[in-house]
């Protein structure tokens, strides 16, 4: 399918602590900016790199389509050809992996796009190059891109490995036809999708599979009851405290009362092809990323009925944000900074948003044409300044492979909520210690 | 090359001058080694020494230390190869034994006499052969999809309300034993088939004619005689079966869980989903390779005997 693929849509990463309270400062300091790398003419010549052809593995949902669309003006600007290999999320990980674990200059892929919970772990395995120098060499000027995402996603012991291109904010999208109205508490939430279930149309659309769909989705619940995965010194699990147990003993009342049939088991595609056959009142997801999907009436029939919230609660949700970054194994990583360059420029960032990409540039939430097309980037501005993400220790895929797996282990009765979450908390405290 | 040909008149096989003194039958074969040296003896003296280190694919420190046995420890100690080797049995031993009592019914149907269409027939039968595991995997997820798909259609015409094929952690691994015979059973079809259709009529012929009906010419005459070709392709399927991965990737991810988790999915999680680490899942290999073995032996020690005995 095109929009969502498969796993979940958007990133997640890895990170400092996310969008927390001071980074609503960072994030509307961001905003007063301009922004505006431009779209710099490589130096040495008119096309110094044609007959460049840059590979690059990129997961198949519409923010890639969005820029492979736009592909022709990075060639008419440099000569840079560039192939995506479209995957469905799930394959990504592992296929980059053998790739940027390589020695330098033998890797597939000359740049690539890295989601919320790898930067941790490429960079500091040595895979990645650090991109300062070529930001200072070419005066690239990336200060329009929301500050924080850099701390999400760009930022890794104080180096810059990436450039953030597109956030992925995760509330509620919701039937707003149906005078749906999403409560103010998650025991609400939880109470109102449940009685919403009849027959065929569904509280809630959801996605239990292991191990990144459930783990995605169950952040939301941890966050919005007022949870997290670790204390303050991001050291000792509090994930199995009574709030995680709460909010796990909701998501699972939800899984099995709420949700469609086989929501135990259904990744983010089956999810998002329930709500968009107009079978599930509520989901909880991407909400910047179903521009293209939802609205495409080949794919959706609830075009123009649907609209997005954050989650009840706390209004925090799991905010993620994917970047490019160039692996030491890039056989073409001047080509591939060309690239990264051009396709974060503030330009070409634009023309995505208006085709319903996720902005990165602070400003485009308050760009009368993009906001004209896609009103619900308001409310997901919100979700972003409140939103959270995940503690920046180096096994950050290992973490979110071991929430997944025991949460969906909780979902299918094989464990205890607690057995669970205590089983998670063991290997949080392990990551943690590793550092 | 033709300086290299033995005397062939006098059939004696002799080493030609100037070619080291190798026999030409061991110096034909040469490319054959070359090549198994590269596809298999490399990669296994590779994990083989993985095994043995602590071997991270990322982190801070990747240094590779030799541990000993710690892997192997580890990995045949966790809860999770437990779950998987259980999985993996019940998998292994439910495939093999309902794909070879179908595989046989319709084989013998297959070769009934004066059967119409009967090419007709083996095409269908012969269609999920063609098809790979990942194809086969992504259709079926689409039929058993639980709102979308096309079964849950069908069983609710009759009454029966959905069912979480892949969801329901009761299902999962019944309704991936039951793609896994969709899929593979053709290849038994296609051997018992061969096998059937090879047996001499002699011994069938004289049953008929001492008055045995066809069940007891079945149970008495046909079955004894299959019995080597039974064995040899339970034990060839059983060895693939103990293997299976793809199938457990498309469909469940090892989920609801780890309810489907296989041995071979536990491997590549453990090397390439989740703590990268290398020699625990190279010493899951080595161990999954020697069960293999284990199983490879007994095929060949059951096929000596049965061409002894024959």
């Amino acid at each position: 399918m095109h929009q969502p693929s498969h796993g979940r849509t958007a990133g997640r990463g890895g990170i400092r602590r996310l969008l927390g309270a001071g980074m609503v400062v960072v994030f509307l300091v961001g905003a007063c900016g301009t922004g505006g790398n431009g779209t710099a003419a490589p130096t040495g010549g008119d096309k110094p790199y044609a007959g460049t052809t840059l590979h690059m593995l990129m997961e198949d949902l519409t923010e890639t389509h969005y820029i492979a669309d736009l592909l022709p003006d990075l060639e008419a600007k440099t000569g840079i050809k560039v192939e995506f290999e479209q995957v469905p999320y799930s394959n990504m990980y592992e296929k980059l992996v053998p790739q940027l674990s390589g020695p330098e200059k033998s890797g597939s892929y000359d740049a690539v796009a890295v989601d919320y919970y790898w930067p941790g772990e490429f960079a500091r395995s040595g895979w990645m190059l650090p991109l300062d120098d070529l930001i200072a060499r070419d005066a690239t000027d990336l200060s329009g891109i929301v500050p924080a995402f850099f701390d999400v996603n760009g930022k890794v012991d104080g180096k810059t490995y990436y450039v953030p291109y597109f956030p992925y904010p995760m509330g509620i999208v919701y039937r707003k036809d149906l005078d749906i109205q999403i409560p103010s508490t998650m025991e609400e939430y939880v109470a109102y999708t449940k009685s919403l279930k009849k027959g065929d149309f569904y509280g809630a659309a959801m996605q239990g599979a292991p191990t990144d769909p459930i783990a995605m989705e169950w952040l939301n619940f941890l966050f919005a009851n007022g949870g997290d995965l670790y204390a303050a010194d991001l050291k000792t699990p509090t994930v199995n405290n009574e709030i995680g147990l709460k909010a796990l003993n909701q998501y699972l009342d939800m899984i099995d009362n709420a949700a469609q049939t086989g929501a135990a088991g259904a990744n983010l595609d089956d999810a998002s092809n329930t709500f968009a056959q107009g079978k599930a009142a509520t989901m909880v997801t991407y909400v910047t990323i179903f521009a293209g999907f939802f609205q495409d009436p080949e794919s959706s029939s609830v075009v123009d009925k649907w609209d997005v919230a954050p989650m009840p609660g706390t209004g925090q949700g799991n905010v993620g944000v994917w970047s490019f970054g160039i692996p030491k194994s890039s056989k073409n990583p001047e080509a591939a900074w060309e690239f990264i360059k051009w396709v974060t420029a503030e330009d070409v960032s634009r023309q995505r948003s208006l085709k319903g990409g996720s902005p990165a540039y602070s400003s485009f939430y308050s760009d009368p044409e993009i906001l004209a097309k896609f009103p619900y980037l308001t409310k997901a501005l919100d979700i972003l300044k409140s939103g959270k993400g995940l503690p920046l220790i180096t096994k950050q895929q290992d973490l979110v492979a071991t929430l997944g797996r025991e949460l969906s282990e909780a979902a299918s009765k094989r464990k205890s909520p607690q057995a669970a979450l205590d089983a998670i908390a063991e290997k949080l405290a392990e990551l943690a210690a590793e550092g | 090359m033709t300086a290299d040909i033995p005397t062939s008149q006098t059939g004696t096989r002799r080493p030609v001058a100037g070619t080291g003194g190798l026999p030409i039958r061991w110096r034909m074969l040469m490319p054959l080694f070359v090549a198994l040296l590269l596809v298999d003896a490399f990669p296994l003296a590779y994990a083989g020494i993985a095994s043995v280190q602590r071997f991270l694919l990322s982190g801070t420190d990747l240094s590779r230390p030799f541990v000993g046995l710690d892997n192997y420890m580890a990995f045949l100690s966790s809860e999770a190869f437990l779950n998987a080797a259980r999985n993996t049995a019940v998998l292994s031993v439910s495939v093999v034994t309902i794909e070879t009592v179908i595989a046989f019914a319709l084989a013998f149907l297959l070769t009934l006499p004066n059967l119409r269409f009967r090419s007709l027939y083996l095409l269908v039968v012969m269609v999920p052969l063609l098809l790979s595991p990942v194809a086969v995997g992504l259709s079926w997820r689409l039929i058993l999809h639980p709102d979308l798909g096309v079964l849950n259609w069908v069983i609710g015409l009759a009454g029966v309300p959905k069912l979480a094929w892949l969801g329901d952690v009761d299902l999962a691994l019944p309704t991936i034993i039951a793609v896994d015979v969709w899929h593979e059973t053709s290849i038994l079809i296609l051997m018992f088939y061969a096998g059937l259709s090879a047996l001499p009529h002699e011994p069938i012929e004289a049953a008929k004619v001492d008055g045995a009906s066809g069940w007891q010419s079945l149970r008495l005459i046909t079955v004894p005689l299959m019995v080597p070709i039974i064995v040899v392709a339970v034990l060839i399927r059983l060895v693939s079966a103990v293997k299976t991965y793809d199938l457990i990737y498309i469909l469940t991810r090892g989920g609801p869980g780890t309810s489907t988790e296989t041995i071979s999915y536990l491997i590549w999680r453990t090397g390439l989903a989740g703590p990268l680490d290398i020699g625990q899942a190279a010493a899951g290999s080595i161990i999954l390779l020697l069960v293999i073995v284990g199983l490879t032996m007994l095929l060949l020690r059951a096929t000596d005997r049965l061409a002894t005995a024959a």
